[in-house]
């Protein structure tokens, strides 16, 4: 016997994988954005003091 | 619209909304991560920020790893000896064995925790004197030392690692200083593009945390940073590379490189804050003089100068020692007068140098083990002589 699901899906809408893949690929892109912020945050021109 | 178009929209629309929540909770979460690692980031087993720790390997400490380092060594009852100042100070012409700081230690024993916050190239107004600041606002003691020559002093938003002062600054890390803020807000306008960015860069950071947590995944996981002087070890956690300055070489071999340059920065070492009185004698320039009054009271906050040690840093003797006896004795007159100068303005001034021989120096500028080993003797006497509070 094939129970119904607890939340019945609406019509048209994704399946939970498809939703959970999204949001993962969401997560990904707001760590990649703020990496993003540390990478534009570096001086253009190379740090040259070296008197080593 | 059938009804297969409609449901395609409404799966689109999900999807982008799935998407959209993801990249706020992603962002969100690494912005959380920053504003975590903040409060325990720090190099592991530290002793010095050896060059490969250094904006010239592509790593930009931040301020809280500084401070994160300064705080980790103090316990009720101990006073934080944090070091600043340029690569003397640093260690470099030291192996880290040989390093002068952790004979500093040994010298003052546990009732003082020594912190070794010095960079190269950098002034005593960056780095180490702002975590100084910051310790002394949550009232813990502390000694700062740092070194200089005689001459003005750079401030901290218009040097090498400038980036140190606005962390510092909107993070809340400072003392109050109406002096400076007055001299900030005129010298803003003036600043070049880069150090003005820095600015902005410091205000996002203090909300957003990027600097804080890709700095410290670089030190910890892996570096993104291409850099030049590291080449392949760019990719490395830094935490994975060792630090690898070399013990001084054999004295013979110490001086021979570039002896006309060094031997023409010698000579005129002073020449700029010193002139002829007309009577044979000397008398401080006037303009970096009446610069270095001003900037003295203006940069360093009148908490900092009481528990500060200035070390005006002397030329190796194989180079002053070739000097004519006018240009030594300007020499001599400019150190005493600019030594006269910090004590004048509550800070604890040595010239350090004076009776050091040339094996006691790697370079021109640079002490060896044995030079370390003098300079730790000398700062640890004058340590004991503040009050313990």
């Amino acid at each position: 016997m094939r129970l119904a699901p607890a939340f019945p899906r609406p019509a048209g809408w994704p399946s939970g994988l498809h939703l959970l893949l999204r949001f993962a690929l969401g997560i990904t892109i707001g760590f990649f954005l703020h990496y993003l912020l540390y990478r534009l945050s570096l001086p253009a021109e190379p740090f040259i003091y070296a008197a080593f | 619209m059938g009804s297969g178009a409609a449901r395609g929209m409404a799966s689109s629309r999900a999807q982008a909304l799935a998407l959209i929540l993801g990249t706020a909770v992603g962002f969100c979460a690494a912005v959380a991560i920053g504003h975590a690692v903040t409060d325990y980031s720090k190099p592991s087993n530290f002793k010095r920020f050896y060059p490969q720790l250094t904006p010239a390997a592509g790593f930009y400490p931040t301020f809280s790893m500084l401070e994160n380092l300064a705080l980790a060594r103090w316990k009720p009852g101990k006073t934080v000896v944090i070091i600043g100042g340029n690569s003397i100070l640093n260690g470099i012409g030291q192996s880290e064995s040989e390093l002068w700081s952790l004979r500093l230690q040994d010298r003052l024993g546990e009732r003082y925790s020594v912190v070794n916050l010095a960079f190269p190239g950098a002034y005593p107004s960056e780095g180490g004197a702002l975590v100084a600041e910051s310790l002394l606002r949550q009232g813990i003691p502390v000694i700062y030392v740092a070194n200089y020559n005689p001459g003005p002093v750079a401030r901290a938003y218009e040097s090498i690692y400038t980036y140190f002062y606005w962390d510092a600054f909107y993070k809340g890390k400072l003392l109050p200083n109406p002096g400076r803020d007055v001299e900030l807000a005129r010298r803003i306008p003036l600043l070049q593009q880069p150090d003005k960015d820095k600015i902005v860069v410091g205000r996002l950071d203090a909300k957003l945390r990027f600097e804080e947590l890709w700095n410290h995944v670089a030190y910890r996981y892996v570096s993104t940073i291409w850099n030049n002087y590291i080449q392949r070890d760019s990719w490395k956690p830094r935490a994975d590379i060792p630090d690898s300055v070399a013990t001084a070489p054999p004295v013979a071999e110490r001086f021979r490189d570039n002896f006309d340059v060094e031997m023409l920065t010698t000579r005129g070492f002073s020449q700029t804050f010193a002139e002829p009185d007309g009577t044979g004698g000397w008398r401080v320039t006037q303009p970096p003089f009446v610069q270095a009054t001003e900037d003295i009271d203006e940069i360093f906050v009148p908490q900092l100068r009481a528990r500060m040690l200035m070390l005006l840093s002397e030329n190796c003797p194989f180079y002053r020692d070739r000097l004519t006896p006018p240009e030594r004795a300007r020499d001599l007159f400019a150190f005493a007068a600019y030594e006269k100068l910090w004590r004048e303005h509550g800070v604890a001034c040595v010239t350090i140098g004076t009776d050091f021989d040339p094996a006691d120096y790697r370079d021109r500028t640079h002490l060896s083990a044995s030079g370390g080993l003098k300079l730790a003797d000398i700062v640890a006497d004058q340590v004991r002589r503040f009050p313990v509070p």
